[in-house]
């Protein structure tokens, strides 16, 4: 019974967390870059709790597929649930007690929703409690060899694991002290003697980590940012389950075939209950809509992106941006400008805030943008502000742009680093064939617009002079549209008609330009109001003269009669006459 | 079962006998006229007698692989794994110190498909003069406004063991740089830590103390250190600085002052040292360093211009003031060494070496911040002829710049981004009395491969006498003062 429910557990978490939490794990995966090299393992496995580390990141490494990590998670869970059962029964006397099994494994997947939590911490805890259950099946009389032997054990989990080590030794001392024996007494010096490993470690220089990350459960938490709740709420209810079965013997009445189906059945909703209901919180649903947005611009799904349920481009600059970069790749920002919600500027290029997350938004735009050099800068910066400074995406950014500048040594340093990877090599070895072949480059259909957008570029940029940049982009590939649209853009949010104007008139005859978008004719009659002579140079058609003239006719009546303004804005709210007259910059 | 221990038996005497007897040199199929592809670029370099082995890789794949080194005191041939040569430690120190002075003649030979090929011989001078044993430096990555973890370190030259004195992990993630040793003492430096835990940090004799680098209104922070050989004095700039990014320029980052001054700070007293010849608002001073007998301050001075718009026209002159310990002032007048006016291009690090021979300096065509000029190279100025020319052997096509001396004068360390444009590597190179220099070579490590995949710059290498003793808890407790 208890293999089924356990599976059946199992699978429920598994399609609770796909349909919740997918995007947490998809946004994760680029986070660490997991290599298959001597030299990575090696500097994994000569530091304290390198080796949970390497398995964290190799596992974590296949969440880019799709379903792997809702999968692993809910494994992790059953097997943590499996591991505390085991170690529960052995002391319990064979009594059970279902929700003292569930209950750790728990915030481990809460866990997964807290963007600055290690998953280091569900594994090792997954070795703790499993290692314990080994330790009582080995030594299930507390004497002086258990106490003895598990000093040197503890420091061996501690090399493996981190911190959390502390937890078994608590565990063990927890049992021993609570069963009448010789050891008993003996057993408290497990805890100092657990603590003397970190510190040795600490004093002995062995190890970058500050002493709290050695010594606390902050080892598993962004080291700015450190939250010990999921850490510390496993092992104390962990520990609170494992006093209760010591408790247990002391019952003297066996459990009924029914009583037990029952209590299984109760205990197992209630955490099922439990579990959904923090798990709905803990799921920070802003935080959750931007991990899907990124998910969608990485892989170039914008239609995706445009569809994504809390999406909110016109109250958030965030998503705007995403949206504008959406359109901006489809080709259709200019068409499509004012039909979509644009609070302004700052919706095509955020403010950056150093962030991670943002400078690769940031990056996206300005390589869509044309602009290589920024969309590097941000990279880097990005790549800088990871926790481990380490995120494959960004360093495929970095590939394309150092070959796009012709700096192909460096390329070629940072996809050798993504050969040794799983989920990169096939990318890592399309972009190896551009080393050192400029002709190749220049004929590719991504990185030869590019890499003449580059031709007339000159001077010095800072990331808030990306909007200026897009002149140069444009002056060095007329043909480059993307560049096109977000300067259009530009200027039509911020009212710079005089811009505009330089625009049009400097790139009159360039393609990107032929037809002029629908939204660009407006702006034109909208400029030369009066001399319509001028409006076929331009490219203005006749639908748009016919659109001109009806908005005027409705615009005079609405001056005449407000009642009227409403069917102005239904008619031509999504014209830039109505833009330009009611919107504020 | 007799049988079998006769037959296992027989095979370990087989066994401990090929052990016994070594690599061999096998016969050569093939003598090729050229020079074997290997990384790190190893040919034709001298080495100093205490180096760690030149461990270095084929960068074309064989089935198998043979170096055989011949000095004067004898042959060693080595096998080697897959690719790569990992000369062991041991008897490479051995076999150098007995080769100090003398030339060791390395071939290297691979077999494919059966032939062995032998590549033509090239040398490993080992010269007679000895490296400081300790290097420290800065592993940051090559980024721009943010960083992640970084930290000073420091390695044992002779072999390849690299310790961490100070790690940004350990100090709330903050920005830490400019160690500076006075004339190579490893008891007495001094290093910034900025953002958190802010301020100047001097270790003497095992007691750190933190100065505040806001000395005054205009003195709002010290930048660039170099130490009085008396350990009572620094000179110190003061510079306001700012990065942009070049939009299509190789160069990738401009790093220029807005303003900058140079200073000599009293430790004993807490007193900034001004003179209007080093602090002048019309000119940007900056790197000051000493002459080995404190009685000379270098340093590099442009006129101020309008910047950023003006950042390639800017250019540093090398000039030198005198300076008097005792009286704690400056002794005018300037003195410039090299005109930037007359002479072109733009002058950074000025050092000079211990015996007060020479100065070697890094000049690009303009600015200061000369890591990110493709351009940039080092120079050595012969001080008593006044005679400047480029240290050609040392230099490369890309960016050569920051760089120390050893305490024999006979050797520097410099920084280069000759592997890739991006990641600073530091090289070792000998320059010989008359100031001329050898071929430099790739600090060695461990692996050969390191450098593929290790994607942090060495900063600021900096030679030390002997090993520094960190205790990263007095710096604490000083951080928190």
């Amino acid at each position: 019974m208890t293999m089924g429910v356990g599976a059946g557990a199992v699978l429920l978490v598994f399609l609770f967390l796909q349909s919740h939490y997918a995007f947490n794990y998809l946004y994760e995966e680029q986070f660490r870059m997991f290599r298959f090299s001597a030299d990575y393992a090696v500097a994994a496995f000569s530091r304290v709790g390198g080796p949970v580390e390497y398995v964290t990141s190799f596992l974590v490494q296949f969440f880019a597929f799709p379903y792997v990590g809702a999968a692993v998670f809910a494994i992790l869970f059953g097997c943590v649930a499996g591991g505390v059962r085991c170690g529960f029964l052995r002391l319990s006397g064979g009594k059970e007690m279902p929700l003292a099994y569930w209950l750790p494994g728990l915030f481990f997947l809460w866990a997964g929703a807290d963007f600055n939590n290690h998953f280091e911490a569900g594994l090792a805890f997954l070795s703790v409690v499993w290692l314990f259950a080994l330790w009582e099946r080995l030594f299930p009389r507390p004497n002086g060899w258990k106490v003895a032997v598990a000093l040197p054990v503890d420091w061996g989990l501690f090399y493996l694991i981190g911190p959390l080590a502390l937890l078994w030794a608590l565990a063990v001392v927890l049992t021993v002290l609570f069963r009448k024996g010789a050891a008993r007494w003996w057993s408290l010096l497990l805890i100092p003697g657990a603590l003397l490993a970190p510190l040795v470690v600490y004093a002995a220089s062995w190890s970058d980590a500050p002493l709290s990350s050695l010594l606390t459960a902050a080892a598993y938490s962004h080291p700015m940012l450190p939250n010990l709740v999921w850490v510390n709420g496993a092992a104390l209810v962990w520990l609170a389950g494992l006093g209760l079965a010591l408790l247990f013997p002391l019952c003297p009445k066996g459990q009924r075939p029914a009583v037990r189906y029952v209590s299984w059945s109760v205990q197992t909703l209630l955490a099922g209950v439990l579990f959904c209901q923090v798990a709905l919180r803990a799921n920070n649903e802003r935080y959750y809509v931007v991990k899907v947005l990124d998910y969608y611009a990485r892989h170039g799904r914008w239609t995706d992106l445009l569809s994504v349920p809390d999406f909110r481009p016109s109250e958030n600059l965030l998503h705007t941006c995403y949206q504008n970069l959406a359109l901006a790749n489809m080709g259709k920002l200019s068409e499509v400008l004012l039909q979509t919600p644009q609070p302004g500027a700052k919706g095509l290029w955020v403010e950056w805030n150093k962030t991670a997350p943002v400078s690769a938004l940031l990056s996206d735009v300005a390589y869509t943008m044309g602009n290589v050099a920024l969309a590097q800068v941000l990279a880097f910066e990005g790549l800088v502000g990871c926790e481990r400074s380490e995120n494959p995406r960004l360093l495929v950014r970095l590939v394309q742009t150092n070959l796009i500048q012709g700096a192909y040594p460096v390329a070629e340093k940072y996809i050798g680093l993504l050969r040794q990877t799983y989920a990169y090599r096939q990318v890592a070895e399309h972009y190896a064939a551009f080393l050192y072949d400029d002709g190749r480059v220049e004929a590719d259909a991504e990185l030869g617009p590019l890499r003449r957008c580059l031709s007339k570029a000159e001077g010095l940029t800072y990331v808030a002079l990306a909007p200026t940049d897009l002149l140069q982009v444009m002056r060095s590939n007329p043909s480059y549209r993307p560049a096109f649209e977000y300067f259009g853009a530009f200027c039509l949010l911020t009212k710079d008609l005089v811009s505009f104007r330089m625009m049009l008139d400097e790139f009159r005859t360039a393609p990107v330009l032929r037809p002029l978008p629908r939204l660009y004719q407006e702006v034109v009659v909208m400029l030369f109001e009066g001399e319509s002579d001028r409006w076929a140079d331009y490219g203005v058609e006749e639908e748009t003269i016919k659109r001109f003239a009806d908005f005027r006719k409705l615009f005079m009546a609405a001056r005449r009669n407000p009642a009227m303004a409403g069917s102005l804005r239904a008619n031509f709210g999504h014209t830039y006459w109505y833009y330009f007259m009611h919107s504020k910059k | 079962m007799k049988n079998m221990s006769k037959t296992i038996g027989g095979w370990c005497f087989t066994l401990c006998l090929l052990s016994a007897c070594g690599v061999q040199e096998p016969m050569a199929d093939v003598q090729a006229d050229v020079l074997p592809a290997l990384f790190p670029d190893y040919v034709d370099v001298t080495i100093p007698a205490n180096i760690a082995p030149l461990r270095f890789r084929l960068s074309e794949p064989a089935d198998e692989a043979r170096l055989v080194l011949e000095s004067p005191s004898g042959k060693w041939v080595l096998a080697a794994d897959g690719r790569d040569f990992l000369i062991p430690q041991k008897k490479w120190k051995k076999w150098l110190q007995e080769a100090q002075g003398e030339t060791i003649r390395v071939k290297v030979m691979t077999c494919t498909d059966g032939k062995w090929t032998a590549y033509r011989t090239f040398c490993w001078y080992v010269s007679a003069d000895v490296l400081d044993p300790y290097l420290v430096y800065r592993l940051v990555e090559p980024g721009y406004v943010l960083w992640n973890k970084m930290g000073i370190y420091q390695r044992d030259l002779t072999g390849f063991d690299e310790k961490a004195l100070l790690v940004n992990t350990q100090f709330e993630t903050n920005c830490m740089n400019c160690h500076t040793f006075n004339q190579r003492n490893p008891h007495q430096w001094l290093f910034h830590m900025r953002e958190k835990l802010g301020g100047t940090y001097f270790v003497r004799d095992g007691q750190v103390r933190k100065v505040n680098g806001k000395l005054s209104d205009r003195i709002q922070s010290l930048v660039y250190p170099y130490w009085h050989p008396s350990g009572r004095f620094v000179a110190f700039s003061t510079n306001t600085t700012r990065q942009a990014f070049h939009r299509s320029d190789r160069n990738r980052v401009e790093v220029f002052d807005l303003a900058s001054d140079v200073l000599v700070y009293d430790i004993e007293r807490h007193e900034a040292l001004t003179d209007s010849c080093t602090a002048s608002p019309a000119v940007f001073e900056t790197f000051p360093a000493f002459s080995p007998d404190g009685s000379t301050l270098y340093f590099c001075s442009a006129d101020t211009l309008s910047m950023p718009t003006a950042f390639q026209e800017v250019r540093y002159s090398l000039c030198s003031i005198g300076f008097d310990a005792e009286k704690r002032t400056f002794v005018p007048p300037v003195d410039t060494l090299y005109s930037s006016a007359a002479e072109g291009g733009s002058v950074s690090f000025p050092r000079v070496s211990p015996d007060g021979r020479f100065l070697v300096y890094t000049k690009a065509s303009y600015g200061n911040f000369s890591i990110w000029h493709e351009d940039a190279d080092l120079y050595l100025l012969d001080l008593q002829t006044r005679q400047s020319h480029p240290l050609e052997a040392a230099n490369s096509d890309d960016v050569e710049s920051y760089h120390t001396w050893s305490s024999n004068s006979r050797w520097m360390v410099f920084s280069s981004r000759r592997m890739d444009g991006l990641f600073t590597r530091p090289y070792i190179v000998h320059i010989d009395s008359l100031g001329q220099a050898a071929k430099p070579f790739l600090l060695p490590q461990a692996s050969p491969g390191f450098y593929d995949t290790f994607r942090f710059s060495y900063n600021l290498p900096e030679l030390v006498e002997g090993e520094v003793d960190m205790d990263r808890q007095q710096v604490l407790e000083a951080a928190r003062q």
